[in-house]
């Protein structure tokens, strides 16, 4: 059965107004900036005449008034009436209460529609007189933009030229036919895909064998031939039958020779048409960033038409390809900030004319591939954000207590910008201020897997960064192998593989000599399994990774061998097995086995804790002494975890500290802790997920938590008791005595003072 | 200790006279009109479905232990997929991570949940790929795949109980299915199964 078979005609009517307006708006932007042509202008009516027909089907008296309307336009103009820009933009608002109504249910739809009648009545006229307007079609089809607007249409705020003129075409955005698939669907495909690549490439060494076994059969023959031959005078009668055999057992293998090598050029092209297809299929799901970009660009259009800014849009790396999923998932949280900066950020051009600024901001989004990671950056040249105010809004507020305020970092305060309803903005607009958004977006990245940080500039502008994995996509890998298995390493992570020899320092500690500097080196399956192996002295196969920013790490890795470089196609990991510390990924192999892909950035990680646990192990072993009251704080503000480490060891406890949750969820596998207190908020995994975590695994689930937040309201404290904890605190109600008092009564008072790292 | 009361001893007498007085009257009334028919077609009514149901089980085996499972639960009966171990999670009943029909599906040891021992990689063995949801997949390796039948189950206070483990018959299996040579084995509680696959993987 179809998965489309259980949808009713309207959720059909849904899609296609979705996906037919999602086209006619990137079109007519492009329409907007001059660029028309008649392969864009049938496109539109094509789509109109489809949506006409569509809301015919379903009843819709008003979308098809308005549809019929759009598309007598785009007739009129494949006649050569040419659009004013006021003309673009009735179309684009008709397209916005079609793309309104794809979002509404169907018993909701006729009252929804009748709603928008004088709208529709408005636009119906506008387009209507304008097809029959004599000054409209005077104008020049090449300079659309600069046609004067039609009166008919002189409400609907023509768009700051400055903003349109600068905007790139992004025709790809459009130039290929959509074809409507779920993604289950698309999955199965991609994997029927794998597992017949996989027995293409079986065939092929089937092939190989069955070749070696025909030049076997070809040597006997000549054999057999030549022994009978000089059999010849011992039987003539036996001899002729022999040859006579062997003659039609040679011309059997001949045809079977002939049918190997037909078979032979076959199974190649079949192998390689199946990679193709592979290829094709992997990539197919895979889009270009630039798909998002026509809304943004008609969001920046239109909020800084509203707001009377100019404002210049540019954008790069609309090439970039992402997965599908994760595409549409950033529609939001950029729309989030590009509203955000076109609200807060940008200044009116009298406050830029006094701060010496061009009178035109600009808003510059940007899209790349780094570290195997998306990172998207969005920065607007504007005022930038008053962490003073910030600071100040958080004390006033009672989320933070001013001595604890007069610690944090910049970076710390502008972390208050993700809480719920933060704003530092006195008035509400339409656009933005009431504080939600901020903390949507930060959700939004955190559950896709990423991260988003901000970077500011008072007087010169804010910069988001968001991080994103680029999950399903193609990767290319080193294979190598760790003992009896084969891991991939993602090859942009991969700084070097040298072939060095391991010595001993004085204190035993195991190096590799660079030529340079001498690097303490661990088994790579030491860090991936947090155990502690004895590393050989003598030649070995090392390499390095690169760290988060792209320097080679302090620490090496022995590995058993090399086995390739190769593309692999990568699969997210299970959810059910929850987060798997060092592993990022999972992929098959070509004989469709998976084969796990390691996170480069854990592996460090715990590498660089397998070397601080083994000289704490050997301190501790010296010293004799047992550990009791060991506490795991998680918390991605460095403040705030100093605070509460420096409170723990005061009171005598042992303490570990974790920059983000899926850390603390590494740790928590590799050592003993009798009390975790975890922020909420954190990037990779945030602190409900950690408990959440916690509490499903069977060992670790008896340990008490403690949850740690600047969400104070009841609905926060409530999703985190529900989640598990055992308390949960407000950072703005922070008081020592208090919180001590709690972590005494989870596990009692502290037995001996020291710190782990 | 306290004296009884001659009072209420003739009260309880008198109670006692009319209780007997209302049951002579309740036996000596005349039996409704279609009260023998009405027990007739009670009496008629097959047993509750709960003791005696049909279904079709995959039978298997694991070490000694003789095993059934409803056969709706069972997506595929698979040759012995290779494992792909995963960092951390040794030691337990996850064994692991492995590829079918294009698919990564996490493989446990049932052998270890239930206390067995490990399966061993002889000829017979085969691993046993079960849908729970659509998509939700897990897989287990078995000694040997018996057969899939169709049988009887019985509800197992209403039959004879086989000679099991106890902890099969108290935590996995409230029921025993028996096939047509009249061979019983217990019947993996699929809730119980599902719930103990996704406390080893997770």
């Amino acid at each position: 059965m179809s998965d489309f078979d259980d949808l009713s005609i309207y959720d059909m009517f849904r899609m296609e107004a979705e996906e037919q307006t999602e086209q006619m708006q990137a079109r007519l932007l492009a329409l907007r900036n001059g660029d028309t042509n008649e392969v864009a202008l049938r496109s539109l009516m094509r789509g109109a005449h489809s949506l006409k027909g569509a809301a015919r089907i379903v009843g819709l008296g008003g979308a098809v008034r308005l549809t019929h309307a759009m598309e007598e336009r785009f007739v009129a103009a494949q006649e050569g009436q040419t659009f004013t820009s006021s003309e673009v933009d009735t179309l684009l608002r008709a397209t916005d209460i079609l793309r309104a109504l794809a979002d509404v249910r169907e018993e909701e739809a006729p009252a929804w529609i009748a709603t928008q009648e004088s709208t529709i009545t408005q636009i119906v006229a506008a387009l209507t007189s304008s097809a029959i307007d004599p000054e409209a079609e005077s104008a020049s089809p090449t300079d659309a933009t600069r046609a004067e607007p039609s009166d008919a249409n002189e409400n609907l705020s023509p768009p700051e030229e400055s903003t349109a003129s600068s905007e790139p075409r992004t025709d790809h955005a459009y130039a290929e036919m959509n074809l409507r698939i779920t993604s289950q669907r698309f999955d199965r495909i991609i994997a029927l895909s794998s597992d017949t690549l996989v027995q293409a490439q079986t065939m092929v060494r089937l092939q190989e064998f069955m070749q070696r076994s025909d030049r076997k059969l070809q040597r006997a023959l000549r054999a057999l031939t030549e022994i009978a031959t000089s059999r010849e005078h011992e039987s003539r009668k036996d001899s002729v039958i022999l040859t006579e055999r062997l003659a039609s057992v040679e011309k059997e293998r001949a045809i079977l020779g002939g049918l190997l090598h037909d078979f032979d050029r076959l199974i190649h092209s079949h192998e390689l048409n199946t990679e193709r297809l592979h290829r094709e299929v992997l990539h197919a799901r895979l889009r270009p960033f630039g798909d998002v970009v026509p809304n943004l660009r008609r969001l920046v259009r239109d909020v800084a038409t509203e707001m009377g800014k100019q404002v210049r849009f540019e954008v790069t790396g609309e090439r970039t390809e992402v997965d599908r999923d994760i595409l549409e998932r950033l529609r939001a949280p950029l729309e989030h900030l590009l509203r955000n900066s076109l609200d807060h950020g940008l200044e009116q051009s009298e406050e830029r004319t006094t701060a010496s600024k061009p009178v035109e901001s600009v808003i510059r989004l940007q899209a790349r591939h780094e570290n195997g990671r998306l990172a998207i950056t969005l920065s607007d040249d504007g005022r930038g954000v008053d962490t003073t105010a910030v600071s100040r809004k958080a004390i006033d507020r009672g989320l933070v207590h001013s001595s604890v305020a007069s610690l944090l970092s910049e970076a710390e305060i502008l972390e208050f910008l993700f809480l719920p309803g933060f704003s530092t903005r006195q008035d509400v607009t339409e656009i933005s201020g009431r504080g939600v958004g901020l903390d949507i977006v930060q959700s939004t990245v955190h559950e896709s897997g990423g991260s988003v940080r901000i970077e500011n500039q008072l007087g010169g502008g804010t910069t988001f960064h968001i991080v994103l994995p680029v999950t399903r996509s193609l990767m290319r890998v080193m294979r190598v192998q760790l003992e009896d298995e084969i891991y991939a390493i993602p090859l942009n992570r991969l700084s070097r593989v040298a072939a060095l020899t391991i010595s001993r320092e004085q204190d035993g500690s195991a190096v590799v000599d660079t030529g340079t500097k001498r690097v303490p080196v661990i088994p790579m399956m030491d860090a991936l399994q947090s155990a502690e192996t004895q590393i050989e002295s003598g030649p070995a196969t090392i390499i390095f990774l690169l760290n988060e920013k792209g320097l080679e790490a302090e620490i090496a890795f022995q590995i058993d061998r090399v086995v390739d470089e190769t593309t692999v196609a990568v699969r997210q990991l299970d959810p059910r097995l929850g987060r798997m510390a060092a592993i990022a990924a999972v992929t098959l192999t070509e004989q469709n086995v998976p084969m796990l892909i390691v996170e480069p950035d854990d592996v460090l990680r715990l590498a660089l804790q397998a070397k601080k646990r083994s000289i704490l192990s050997q301190s501790t072993a010296h010293a004799g002494t047992a550990a009791r009251g060991t506490v795991l704080v998680a918390d991605d503000s460095g403040t705030v975890r100093q605070m509460l480490r420096r409170t723990l060891l005061r009171a005598g406890y042992r303490v570990s500290v974790a920059e983000h949750g899926a850390e603390a969820w590494n740790l928590l596998q590799v050592d003993a802790f009798d009390l975790l207190v975890s922020d909420v908020d954190m990037p990779e995994m945030n602190g409900i997920e950690l408990v959440e975590h916690v509490r499903g695994n069977s060992r670790l689930s008896p340990m008490p938590i403690i949850l740690l937040s600047y969400k104070g309201r009841e609905e926060d404290r409530r999703r985190g008791l529900e989640a598990g904890a055992d308390a949960y605190v407000t950072k703005g109600e922070f008081q020592e005595q208090a919180f001590l008092q709690i972590v005494t009564d989870l596990i009692g008072p502290a037995e001996l003072q020291e710190e782990v790292s | 200790m306290s004296q009884p009361n001659p009072d209420s001893t003739a009260n309880d007498d008198l109670q006692l006279a009319a209780h007997l007085e209302q049951r002579k009257r309740f036996f000596s009334r005349n039996v409704p009109e279609g009260y023998a028919e009405d027990w007739a077609r009670i009496l008629e009514q097959p047993l509750p479905e709960e003791t005696r149901r049909k279904d079709s089980v995959l039978e298997f085996r694991i070490a000694t232990l003789h095993l059934a499972l409803s056969s709706r639960w069972v997506k595929a009966v698979a040759a012995p997929l290779v494992v792909c171990p995963v960092p951390h999670r040794d030691n337990t009943a996850f064994l692991g991570l492995v590829a079918y029909a294009g698919e990564v599906i996490p493989c446990c040891s049932l052998a270890r949940m239930l206390g067995a021992a490990d399966s061993t990689a002889g000829n017979d063995a085969r691993t046993i790929v079960l849908e729970e949801s659509p998509g939700e997949r897990w897989a287990f390796p078995v000694d040997e795949v018996l057969a899939i039948s169709s049988g009887t189950l019985h509800d197992r206070h209403a039959s004879e109980n086989p000679a099991s483990s106890t902890q099969l018959e108290t935590e996995w299996s409230d029921c025993l299915f028996e096939d047509e040579r009249g061979n019983k084995l217990n019947v993996l509680r699929p809730e119980t199964l599902f719930q103990r696959l996704q406390r080893a993987t997770a």
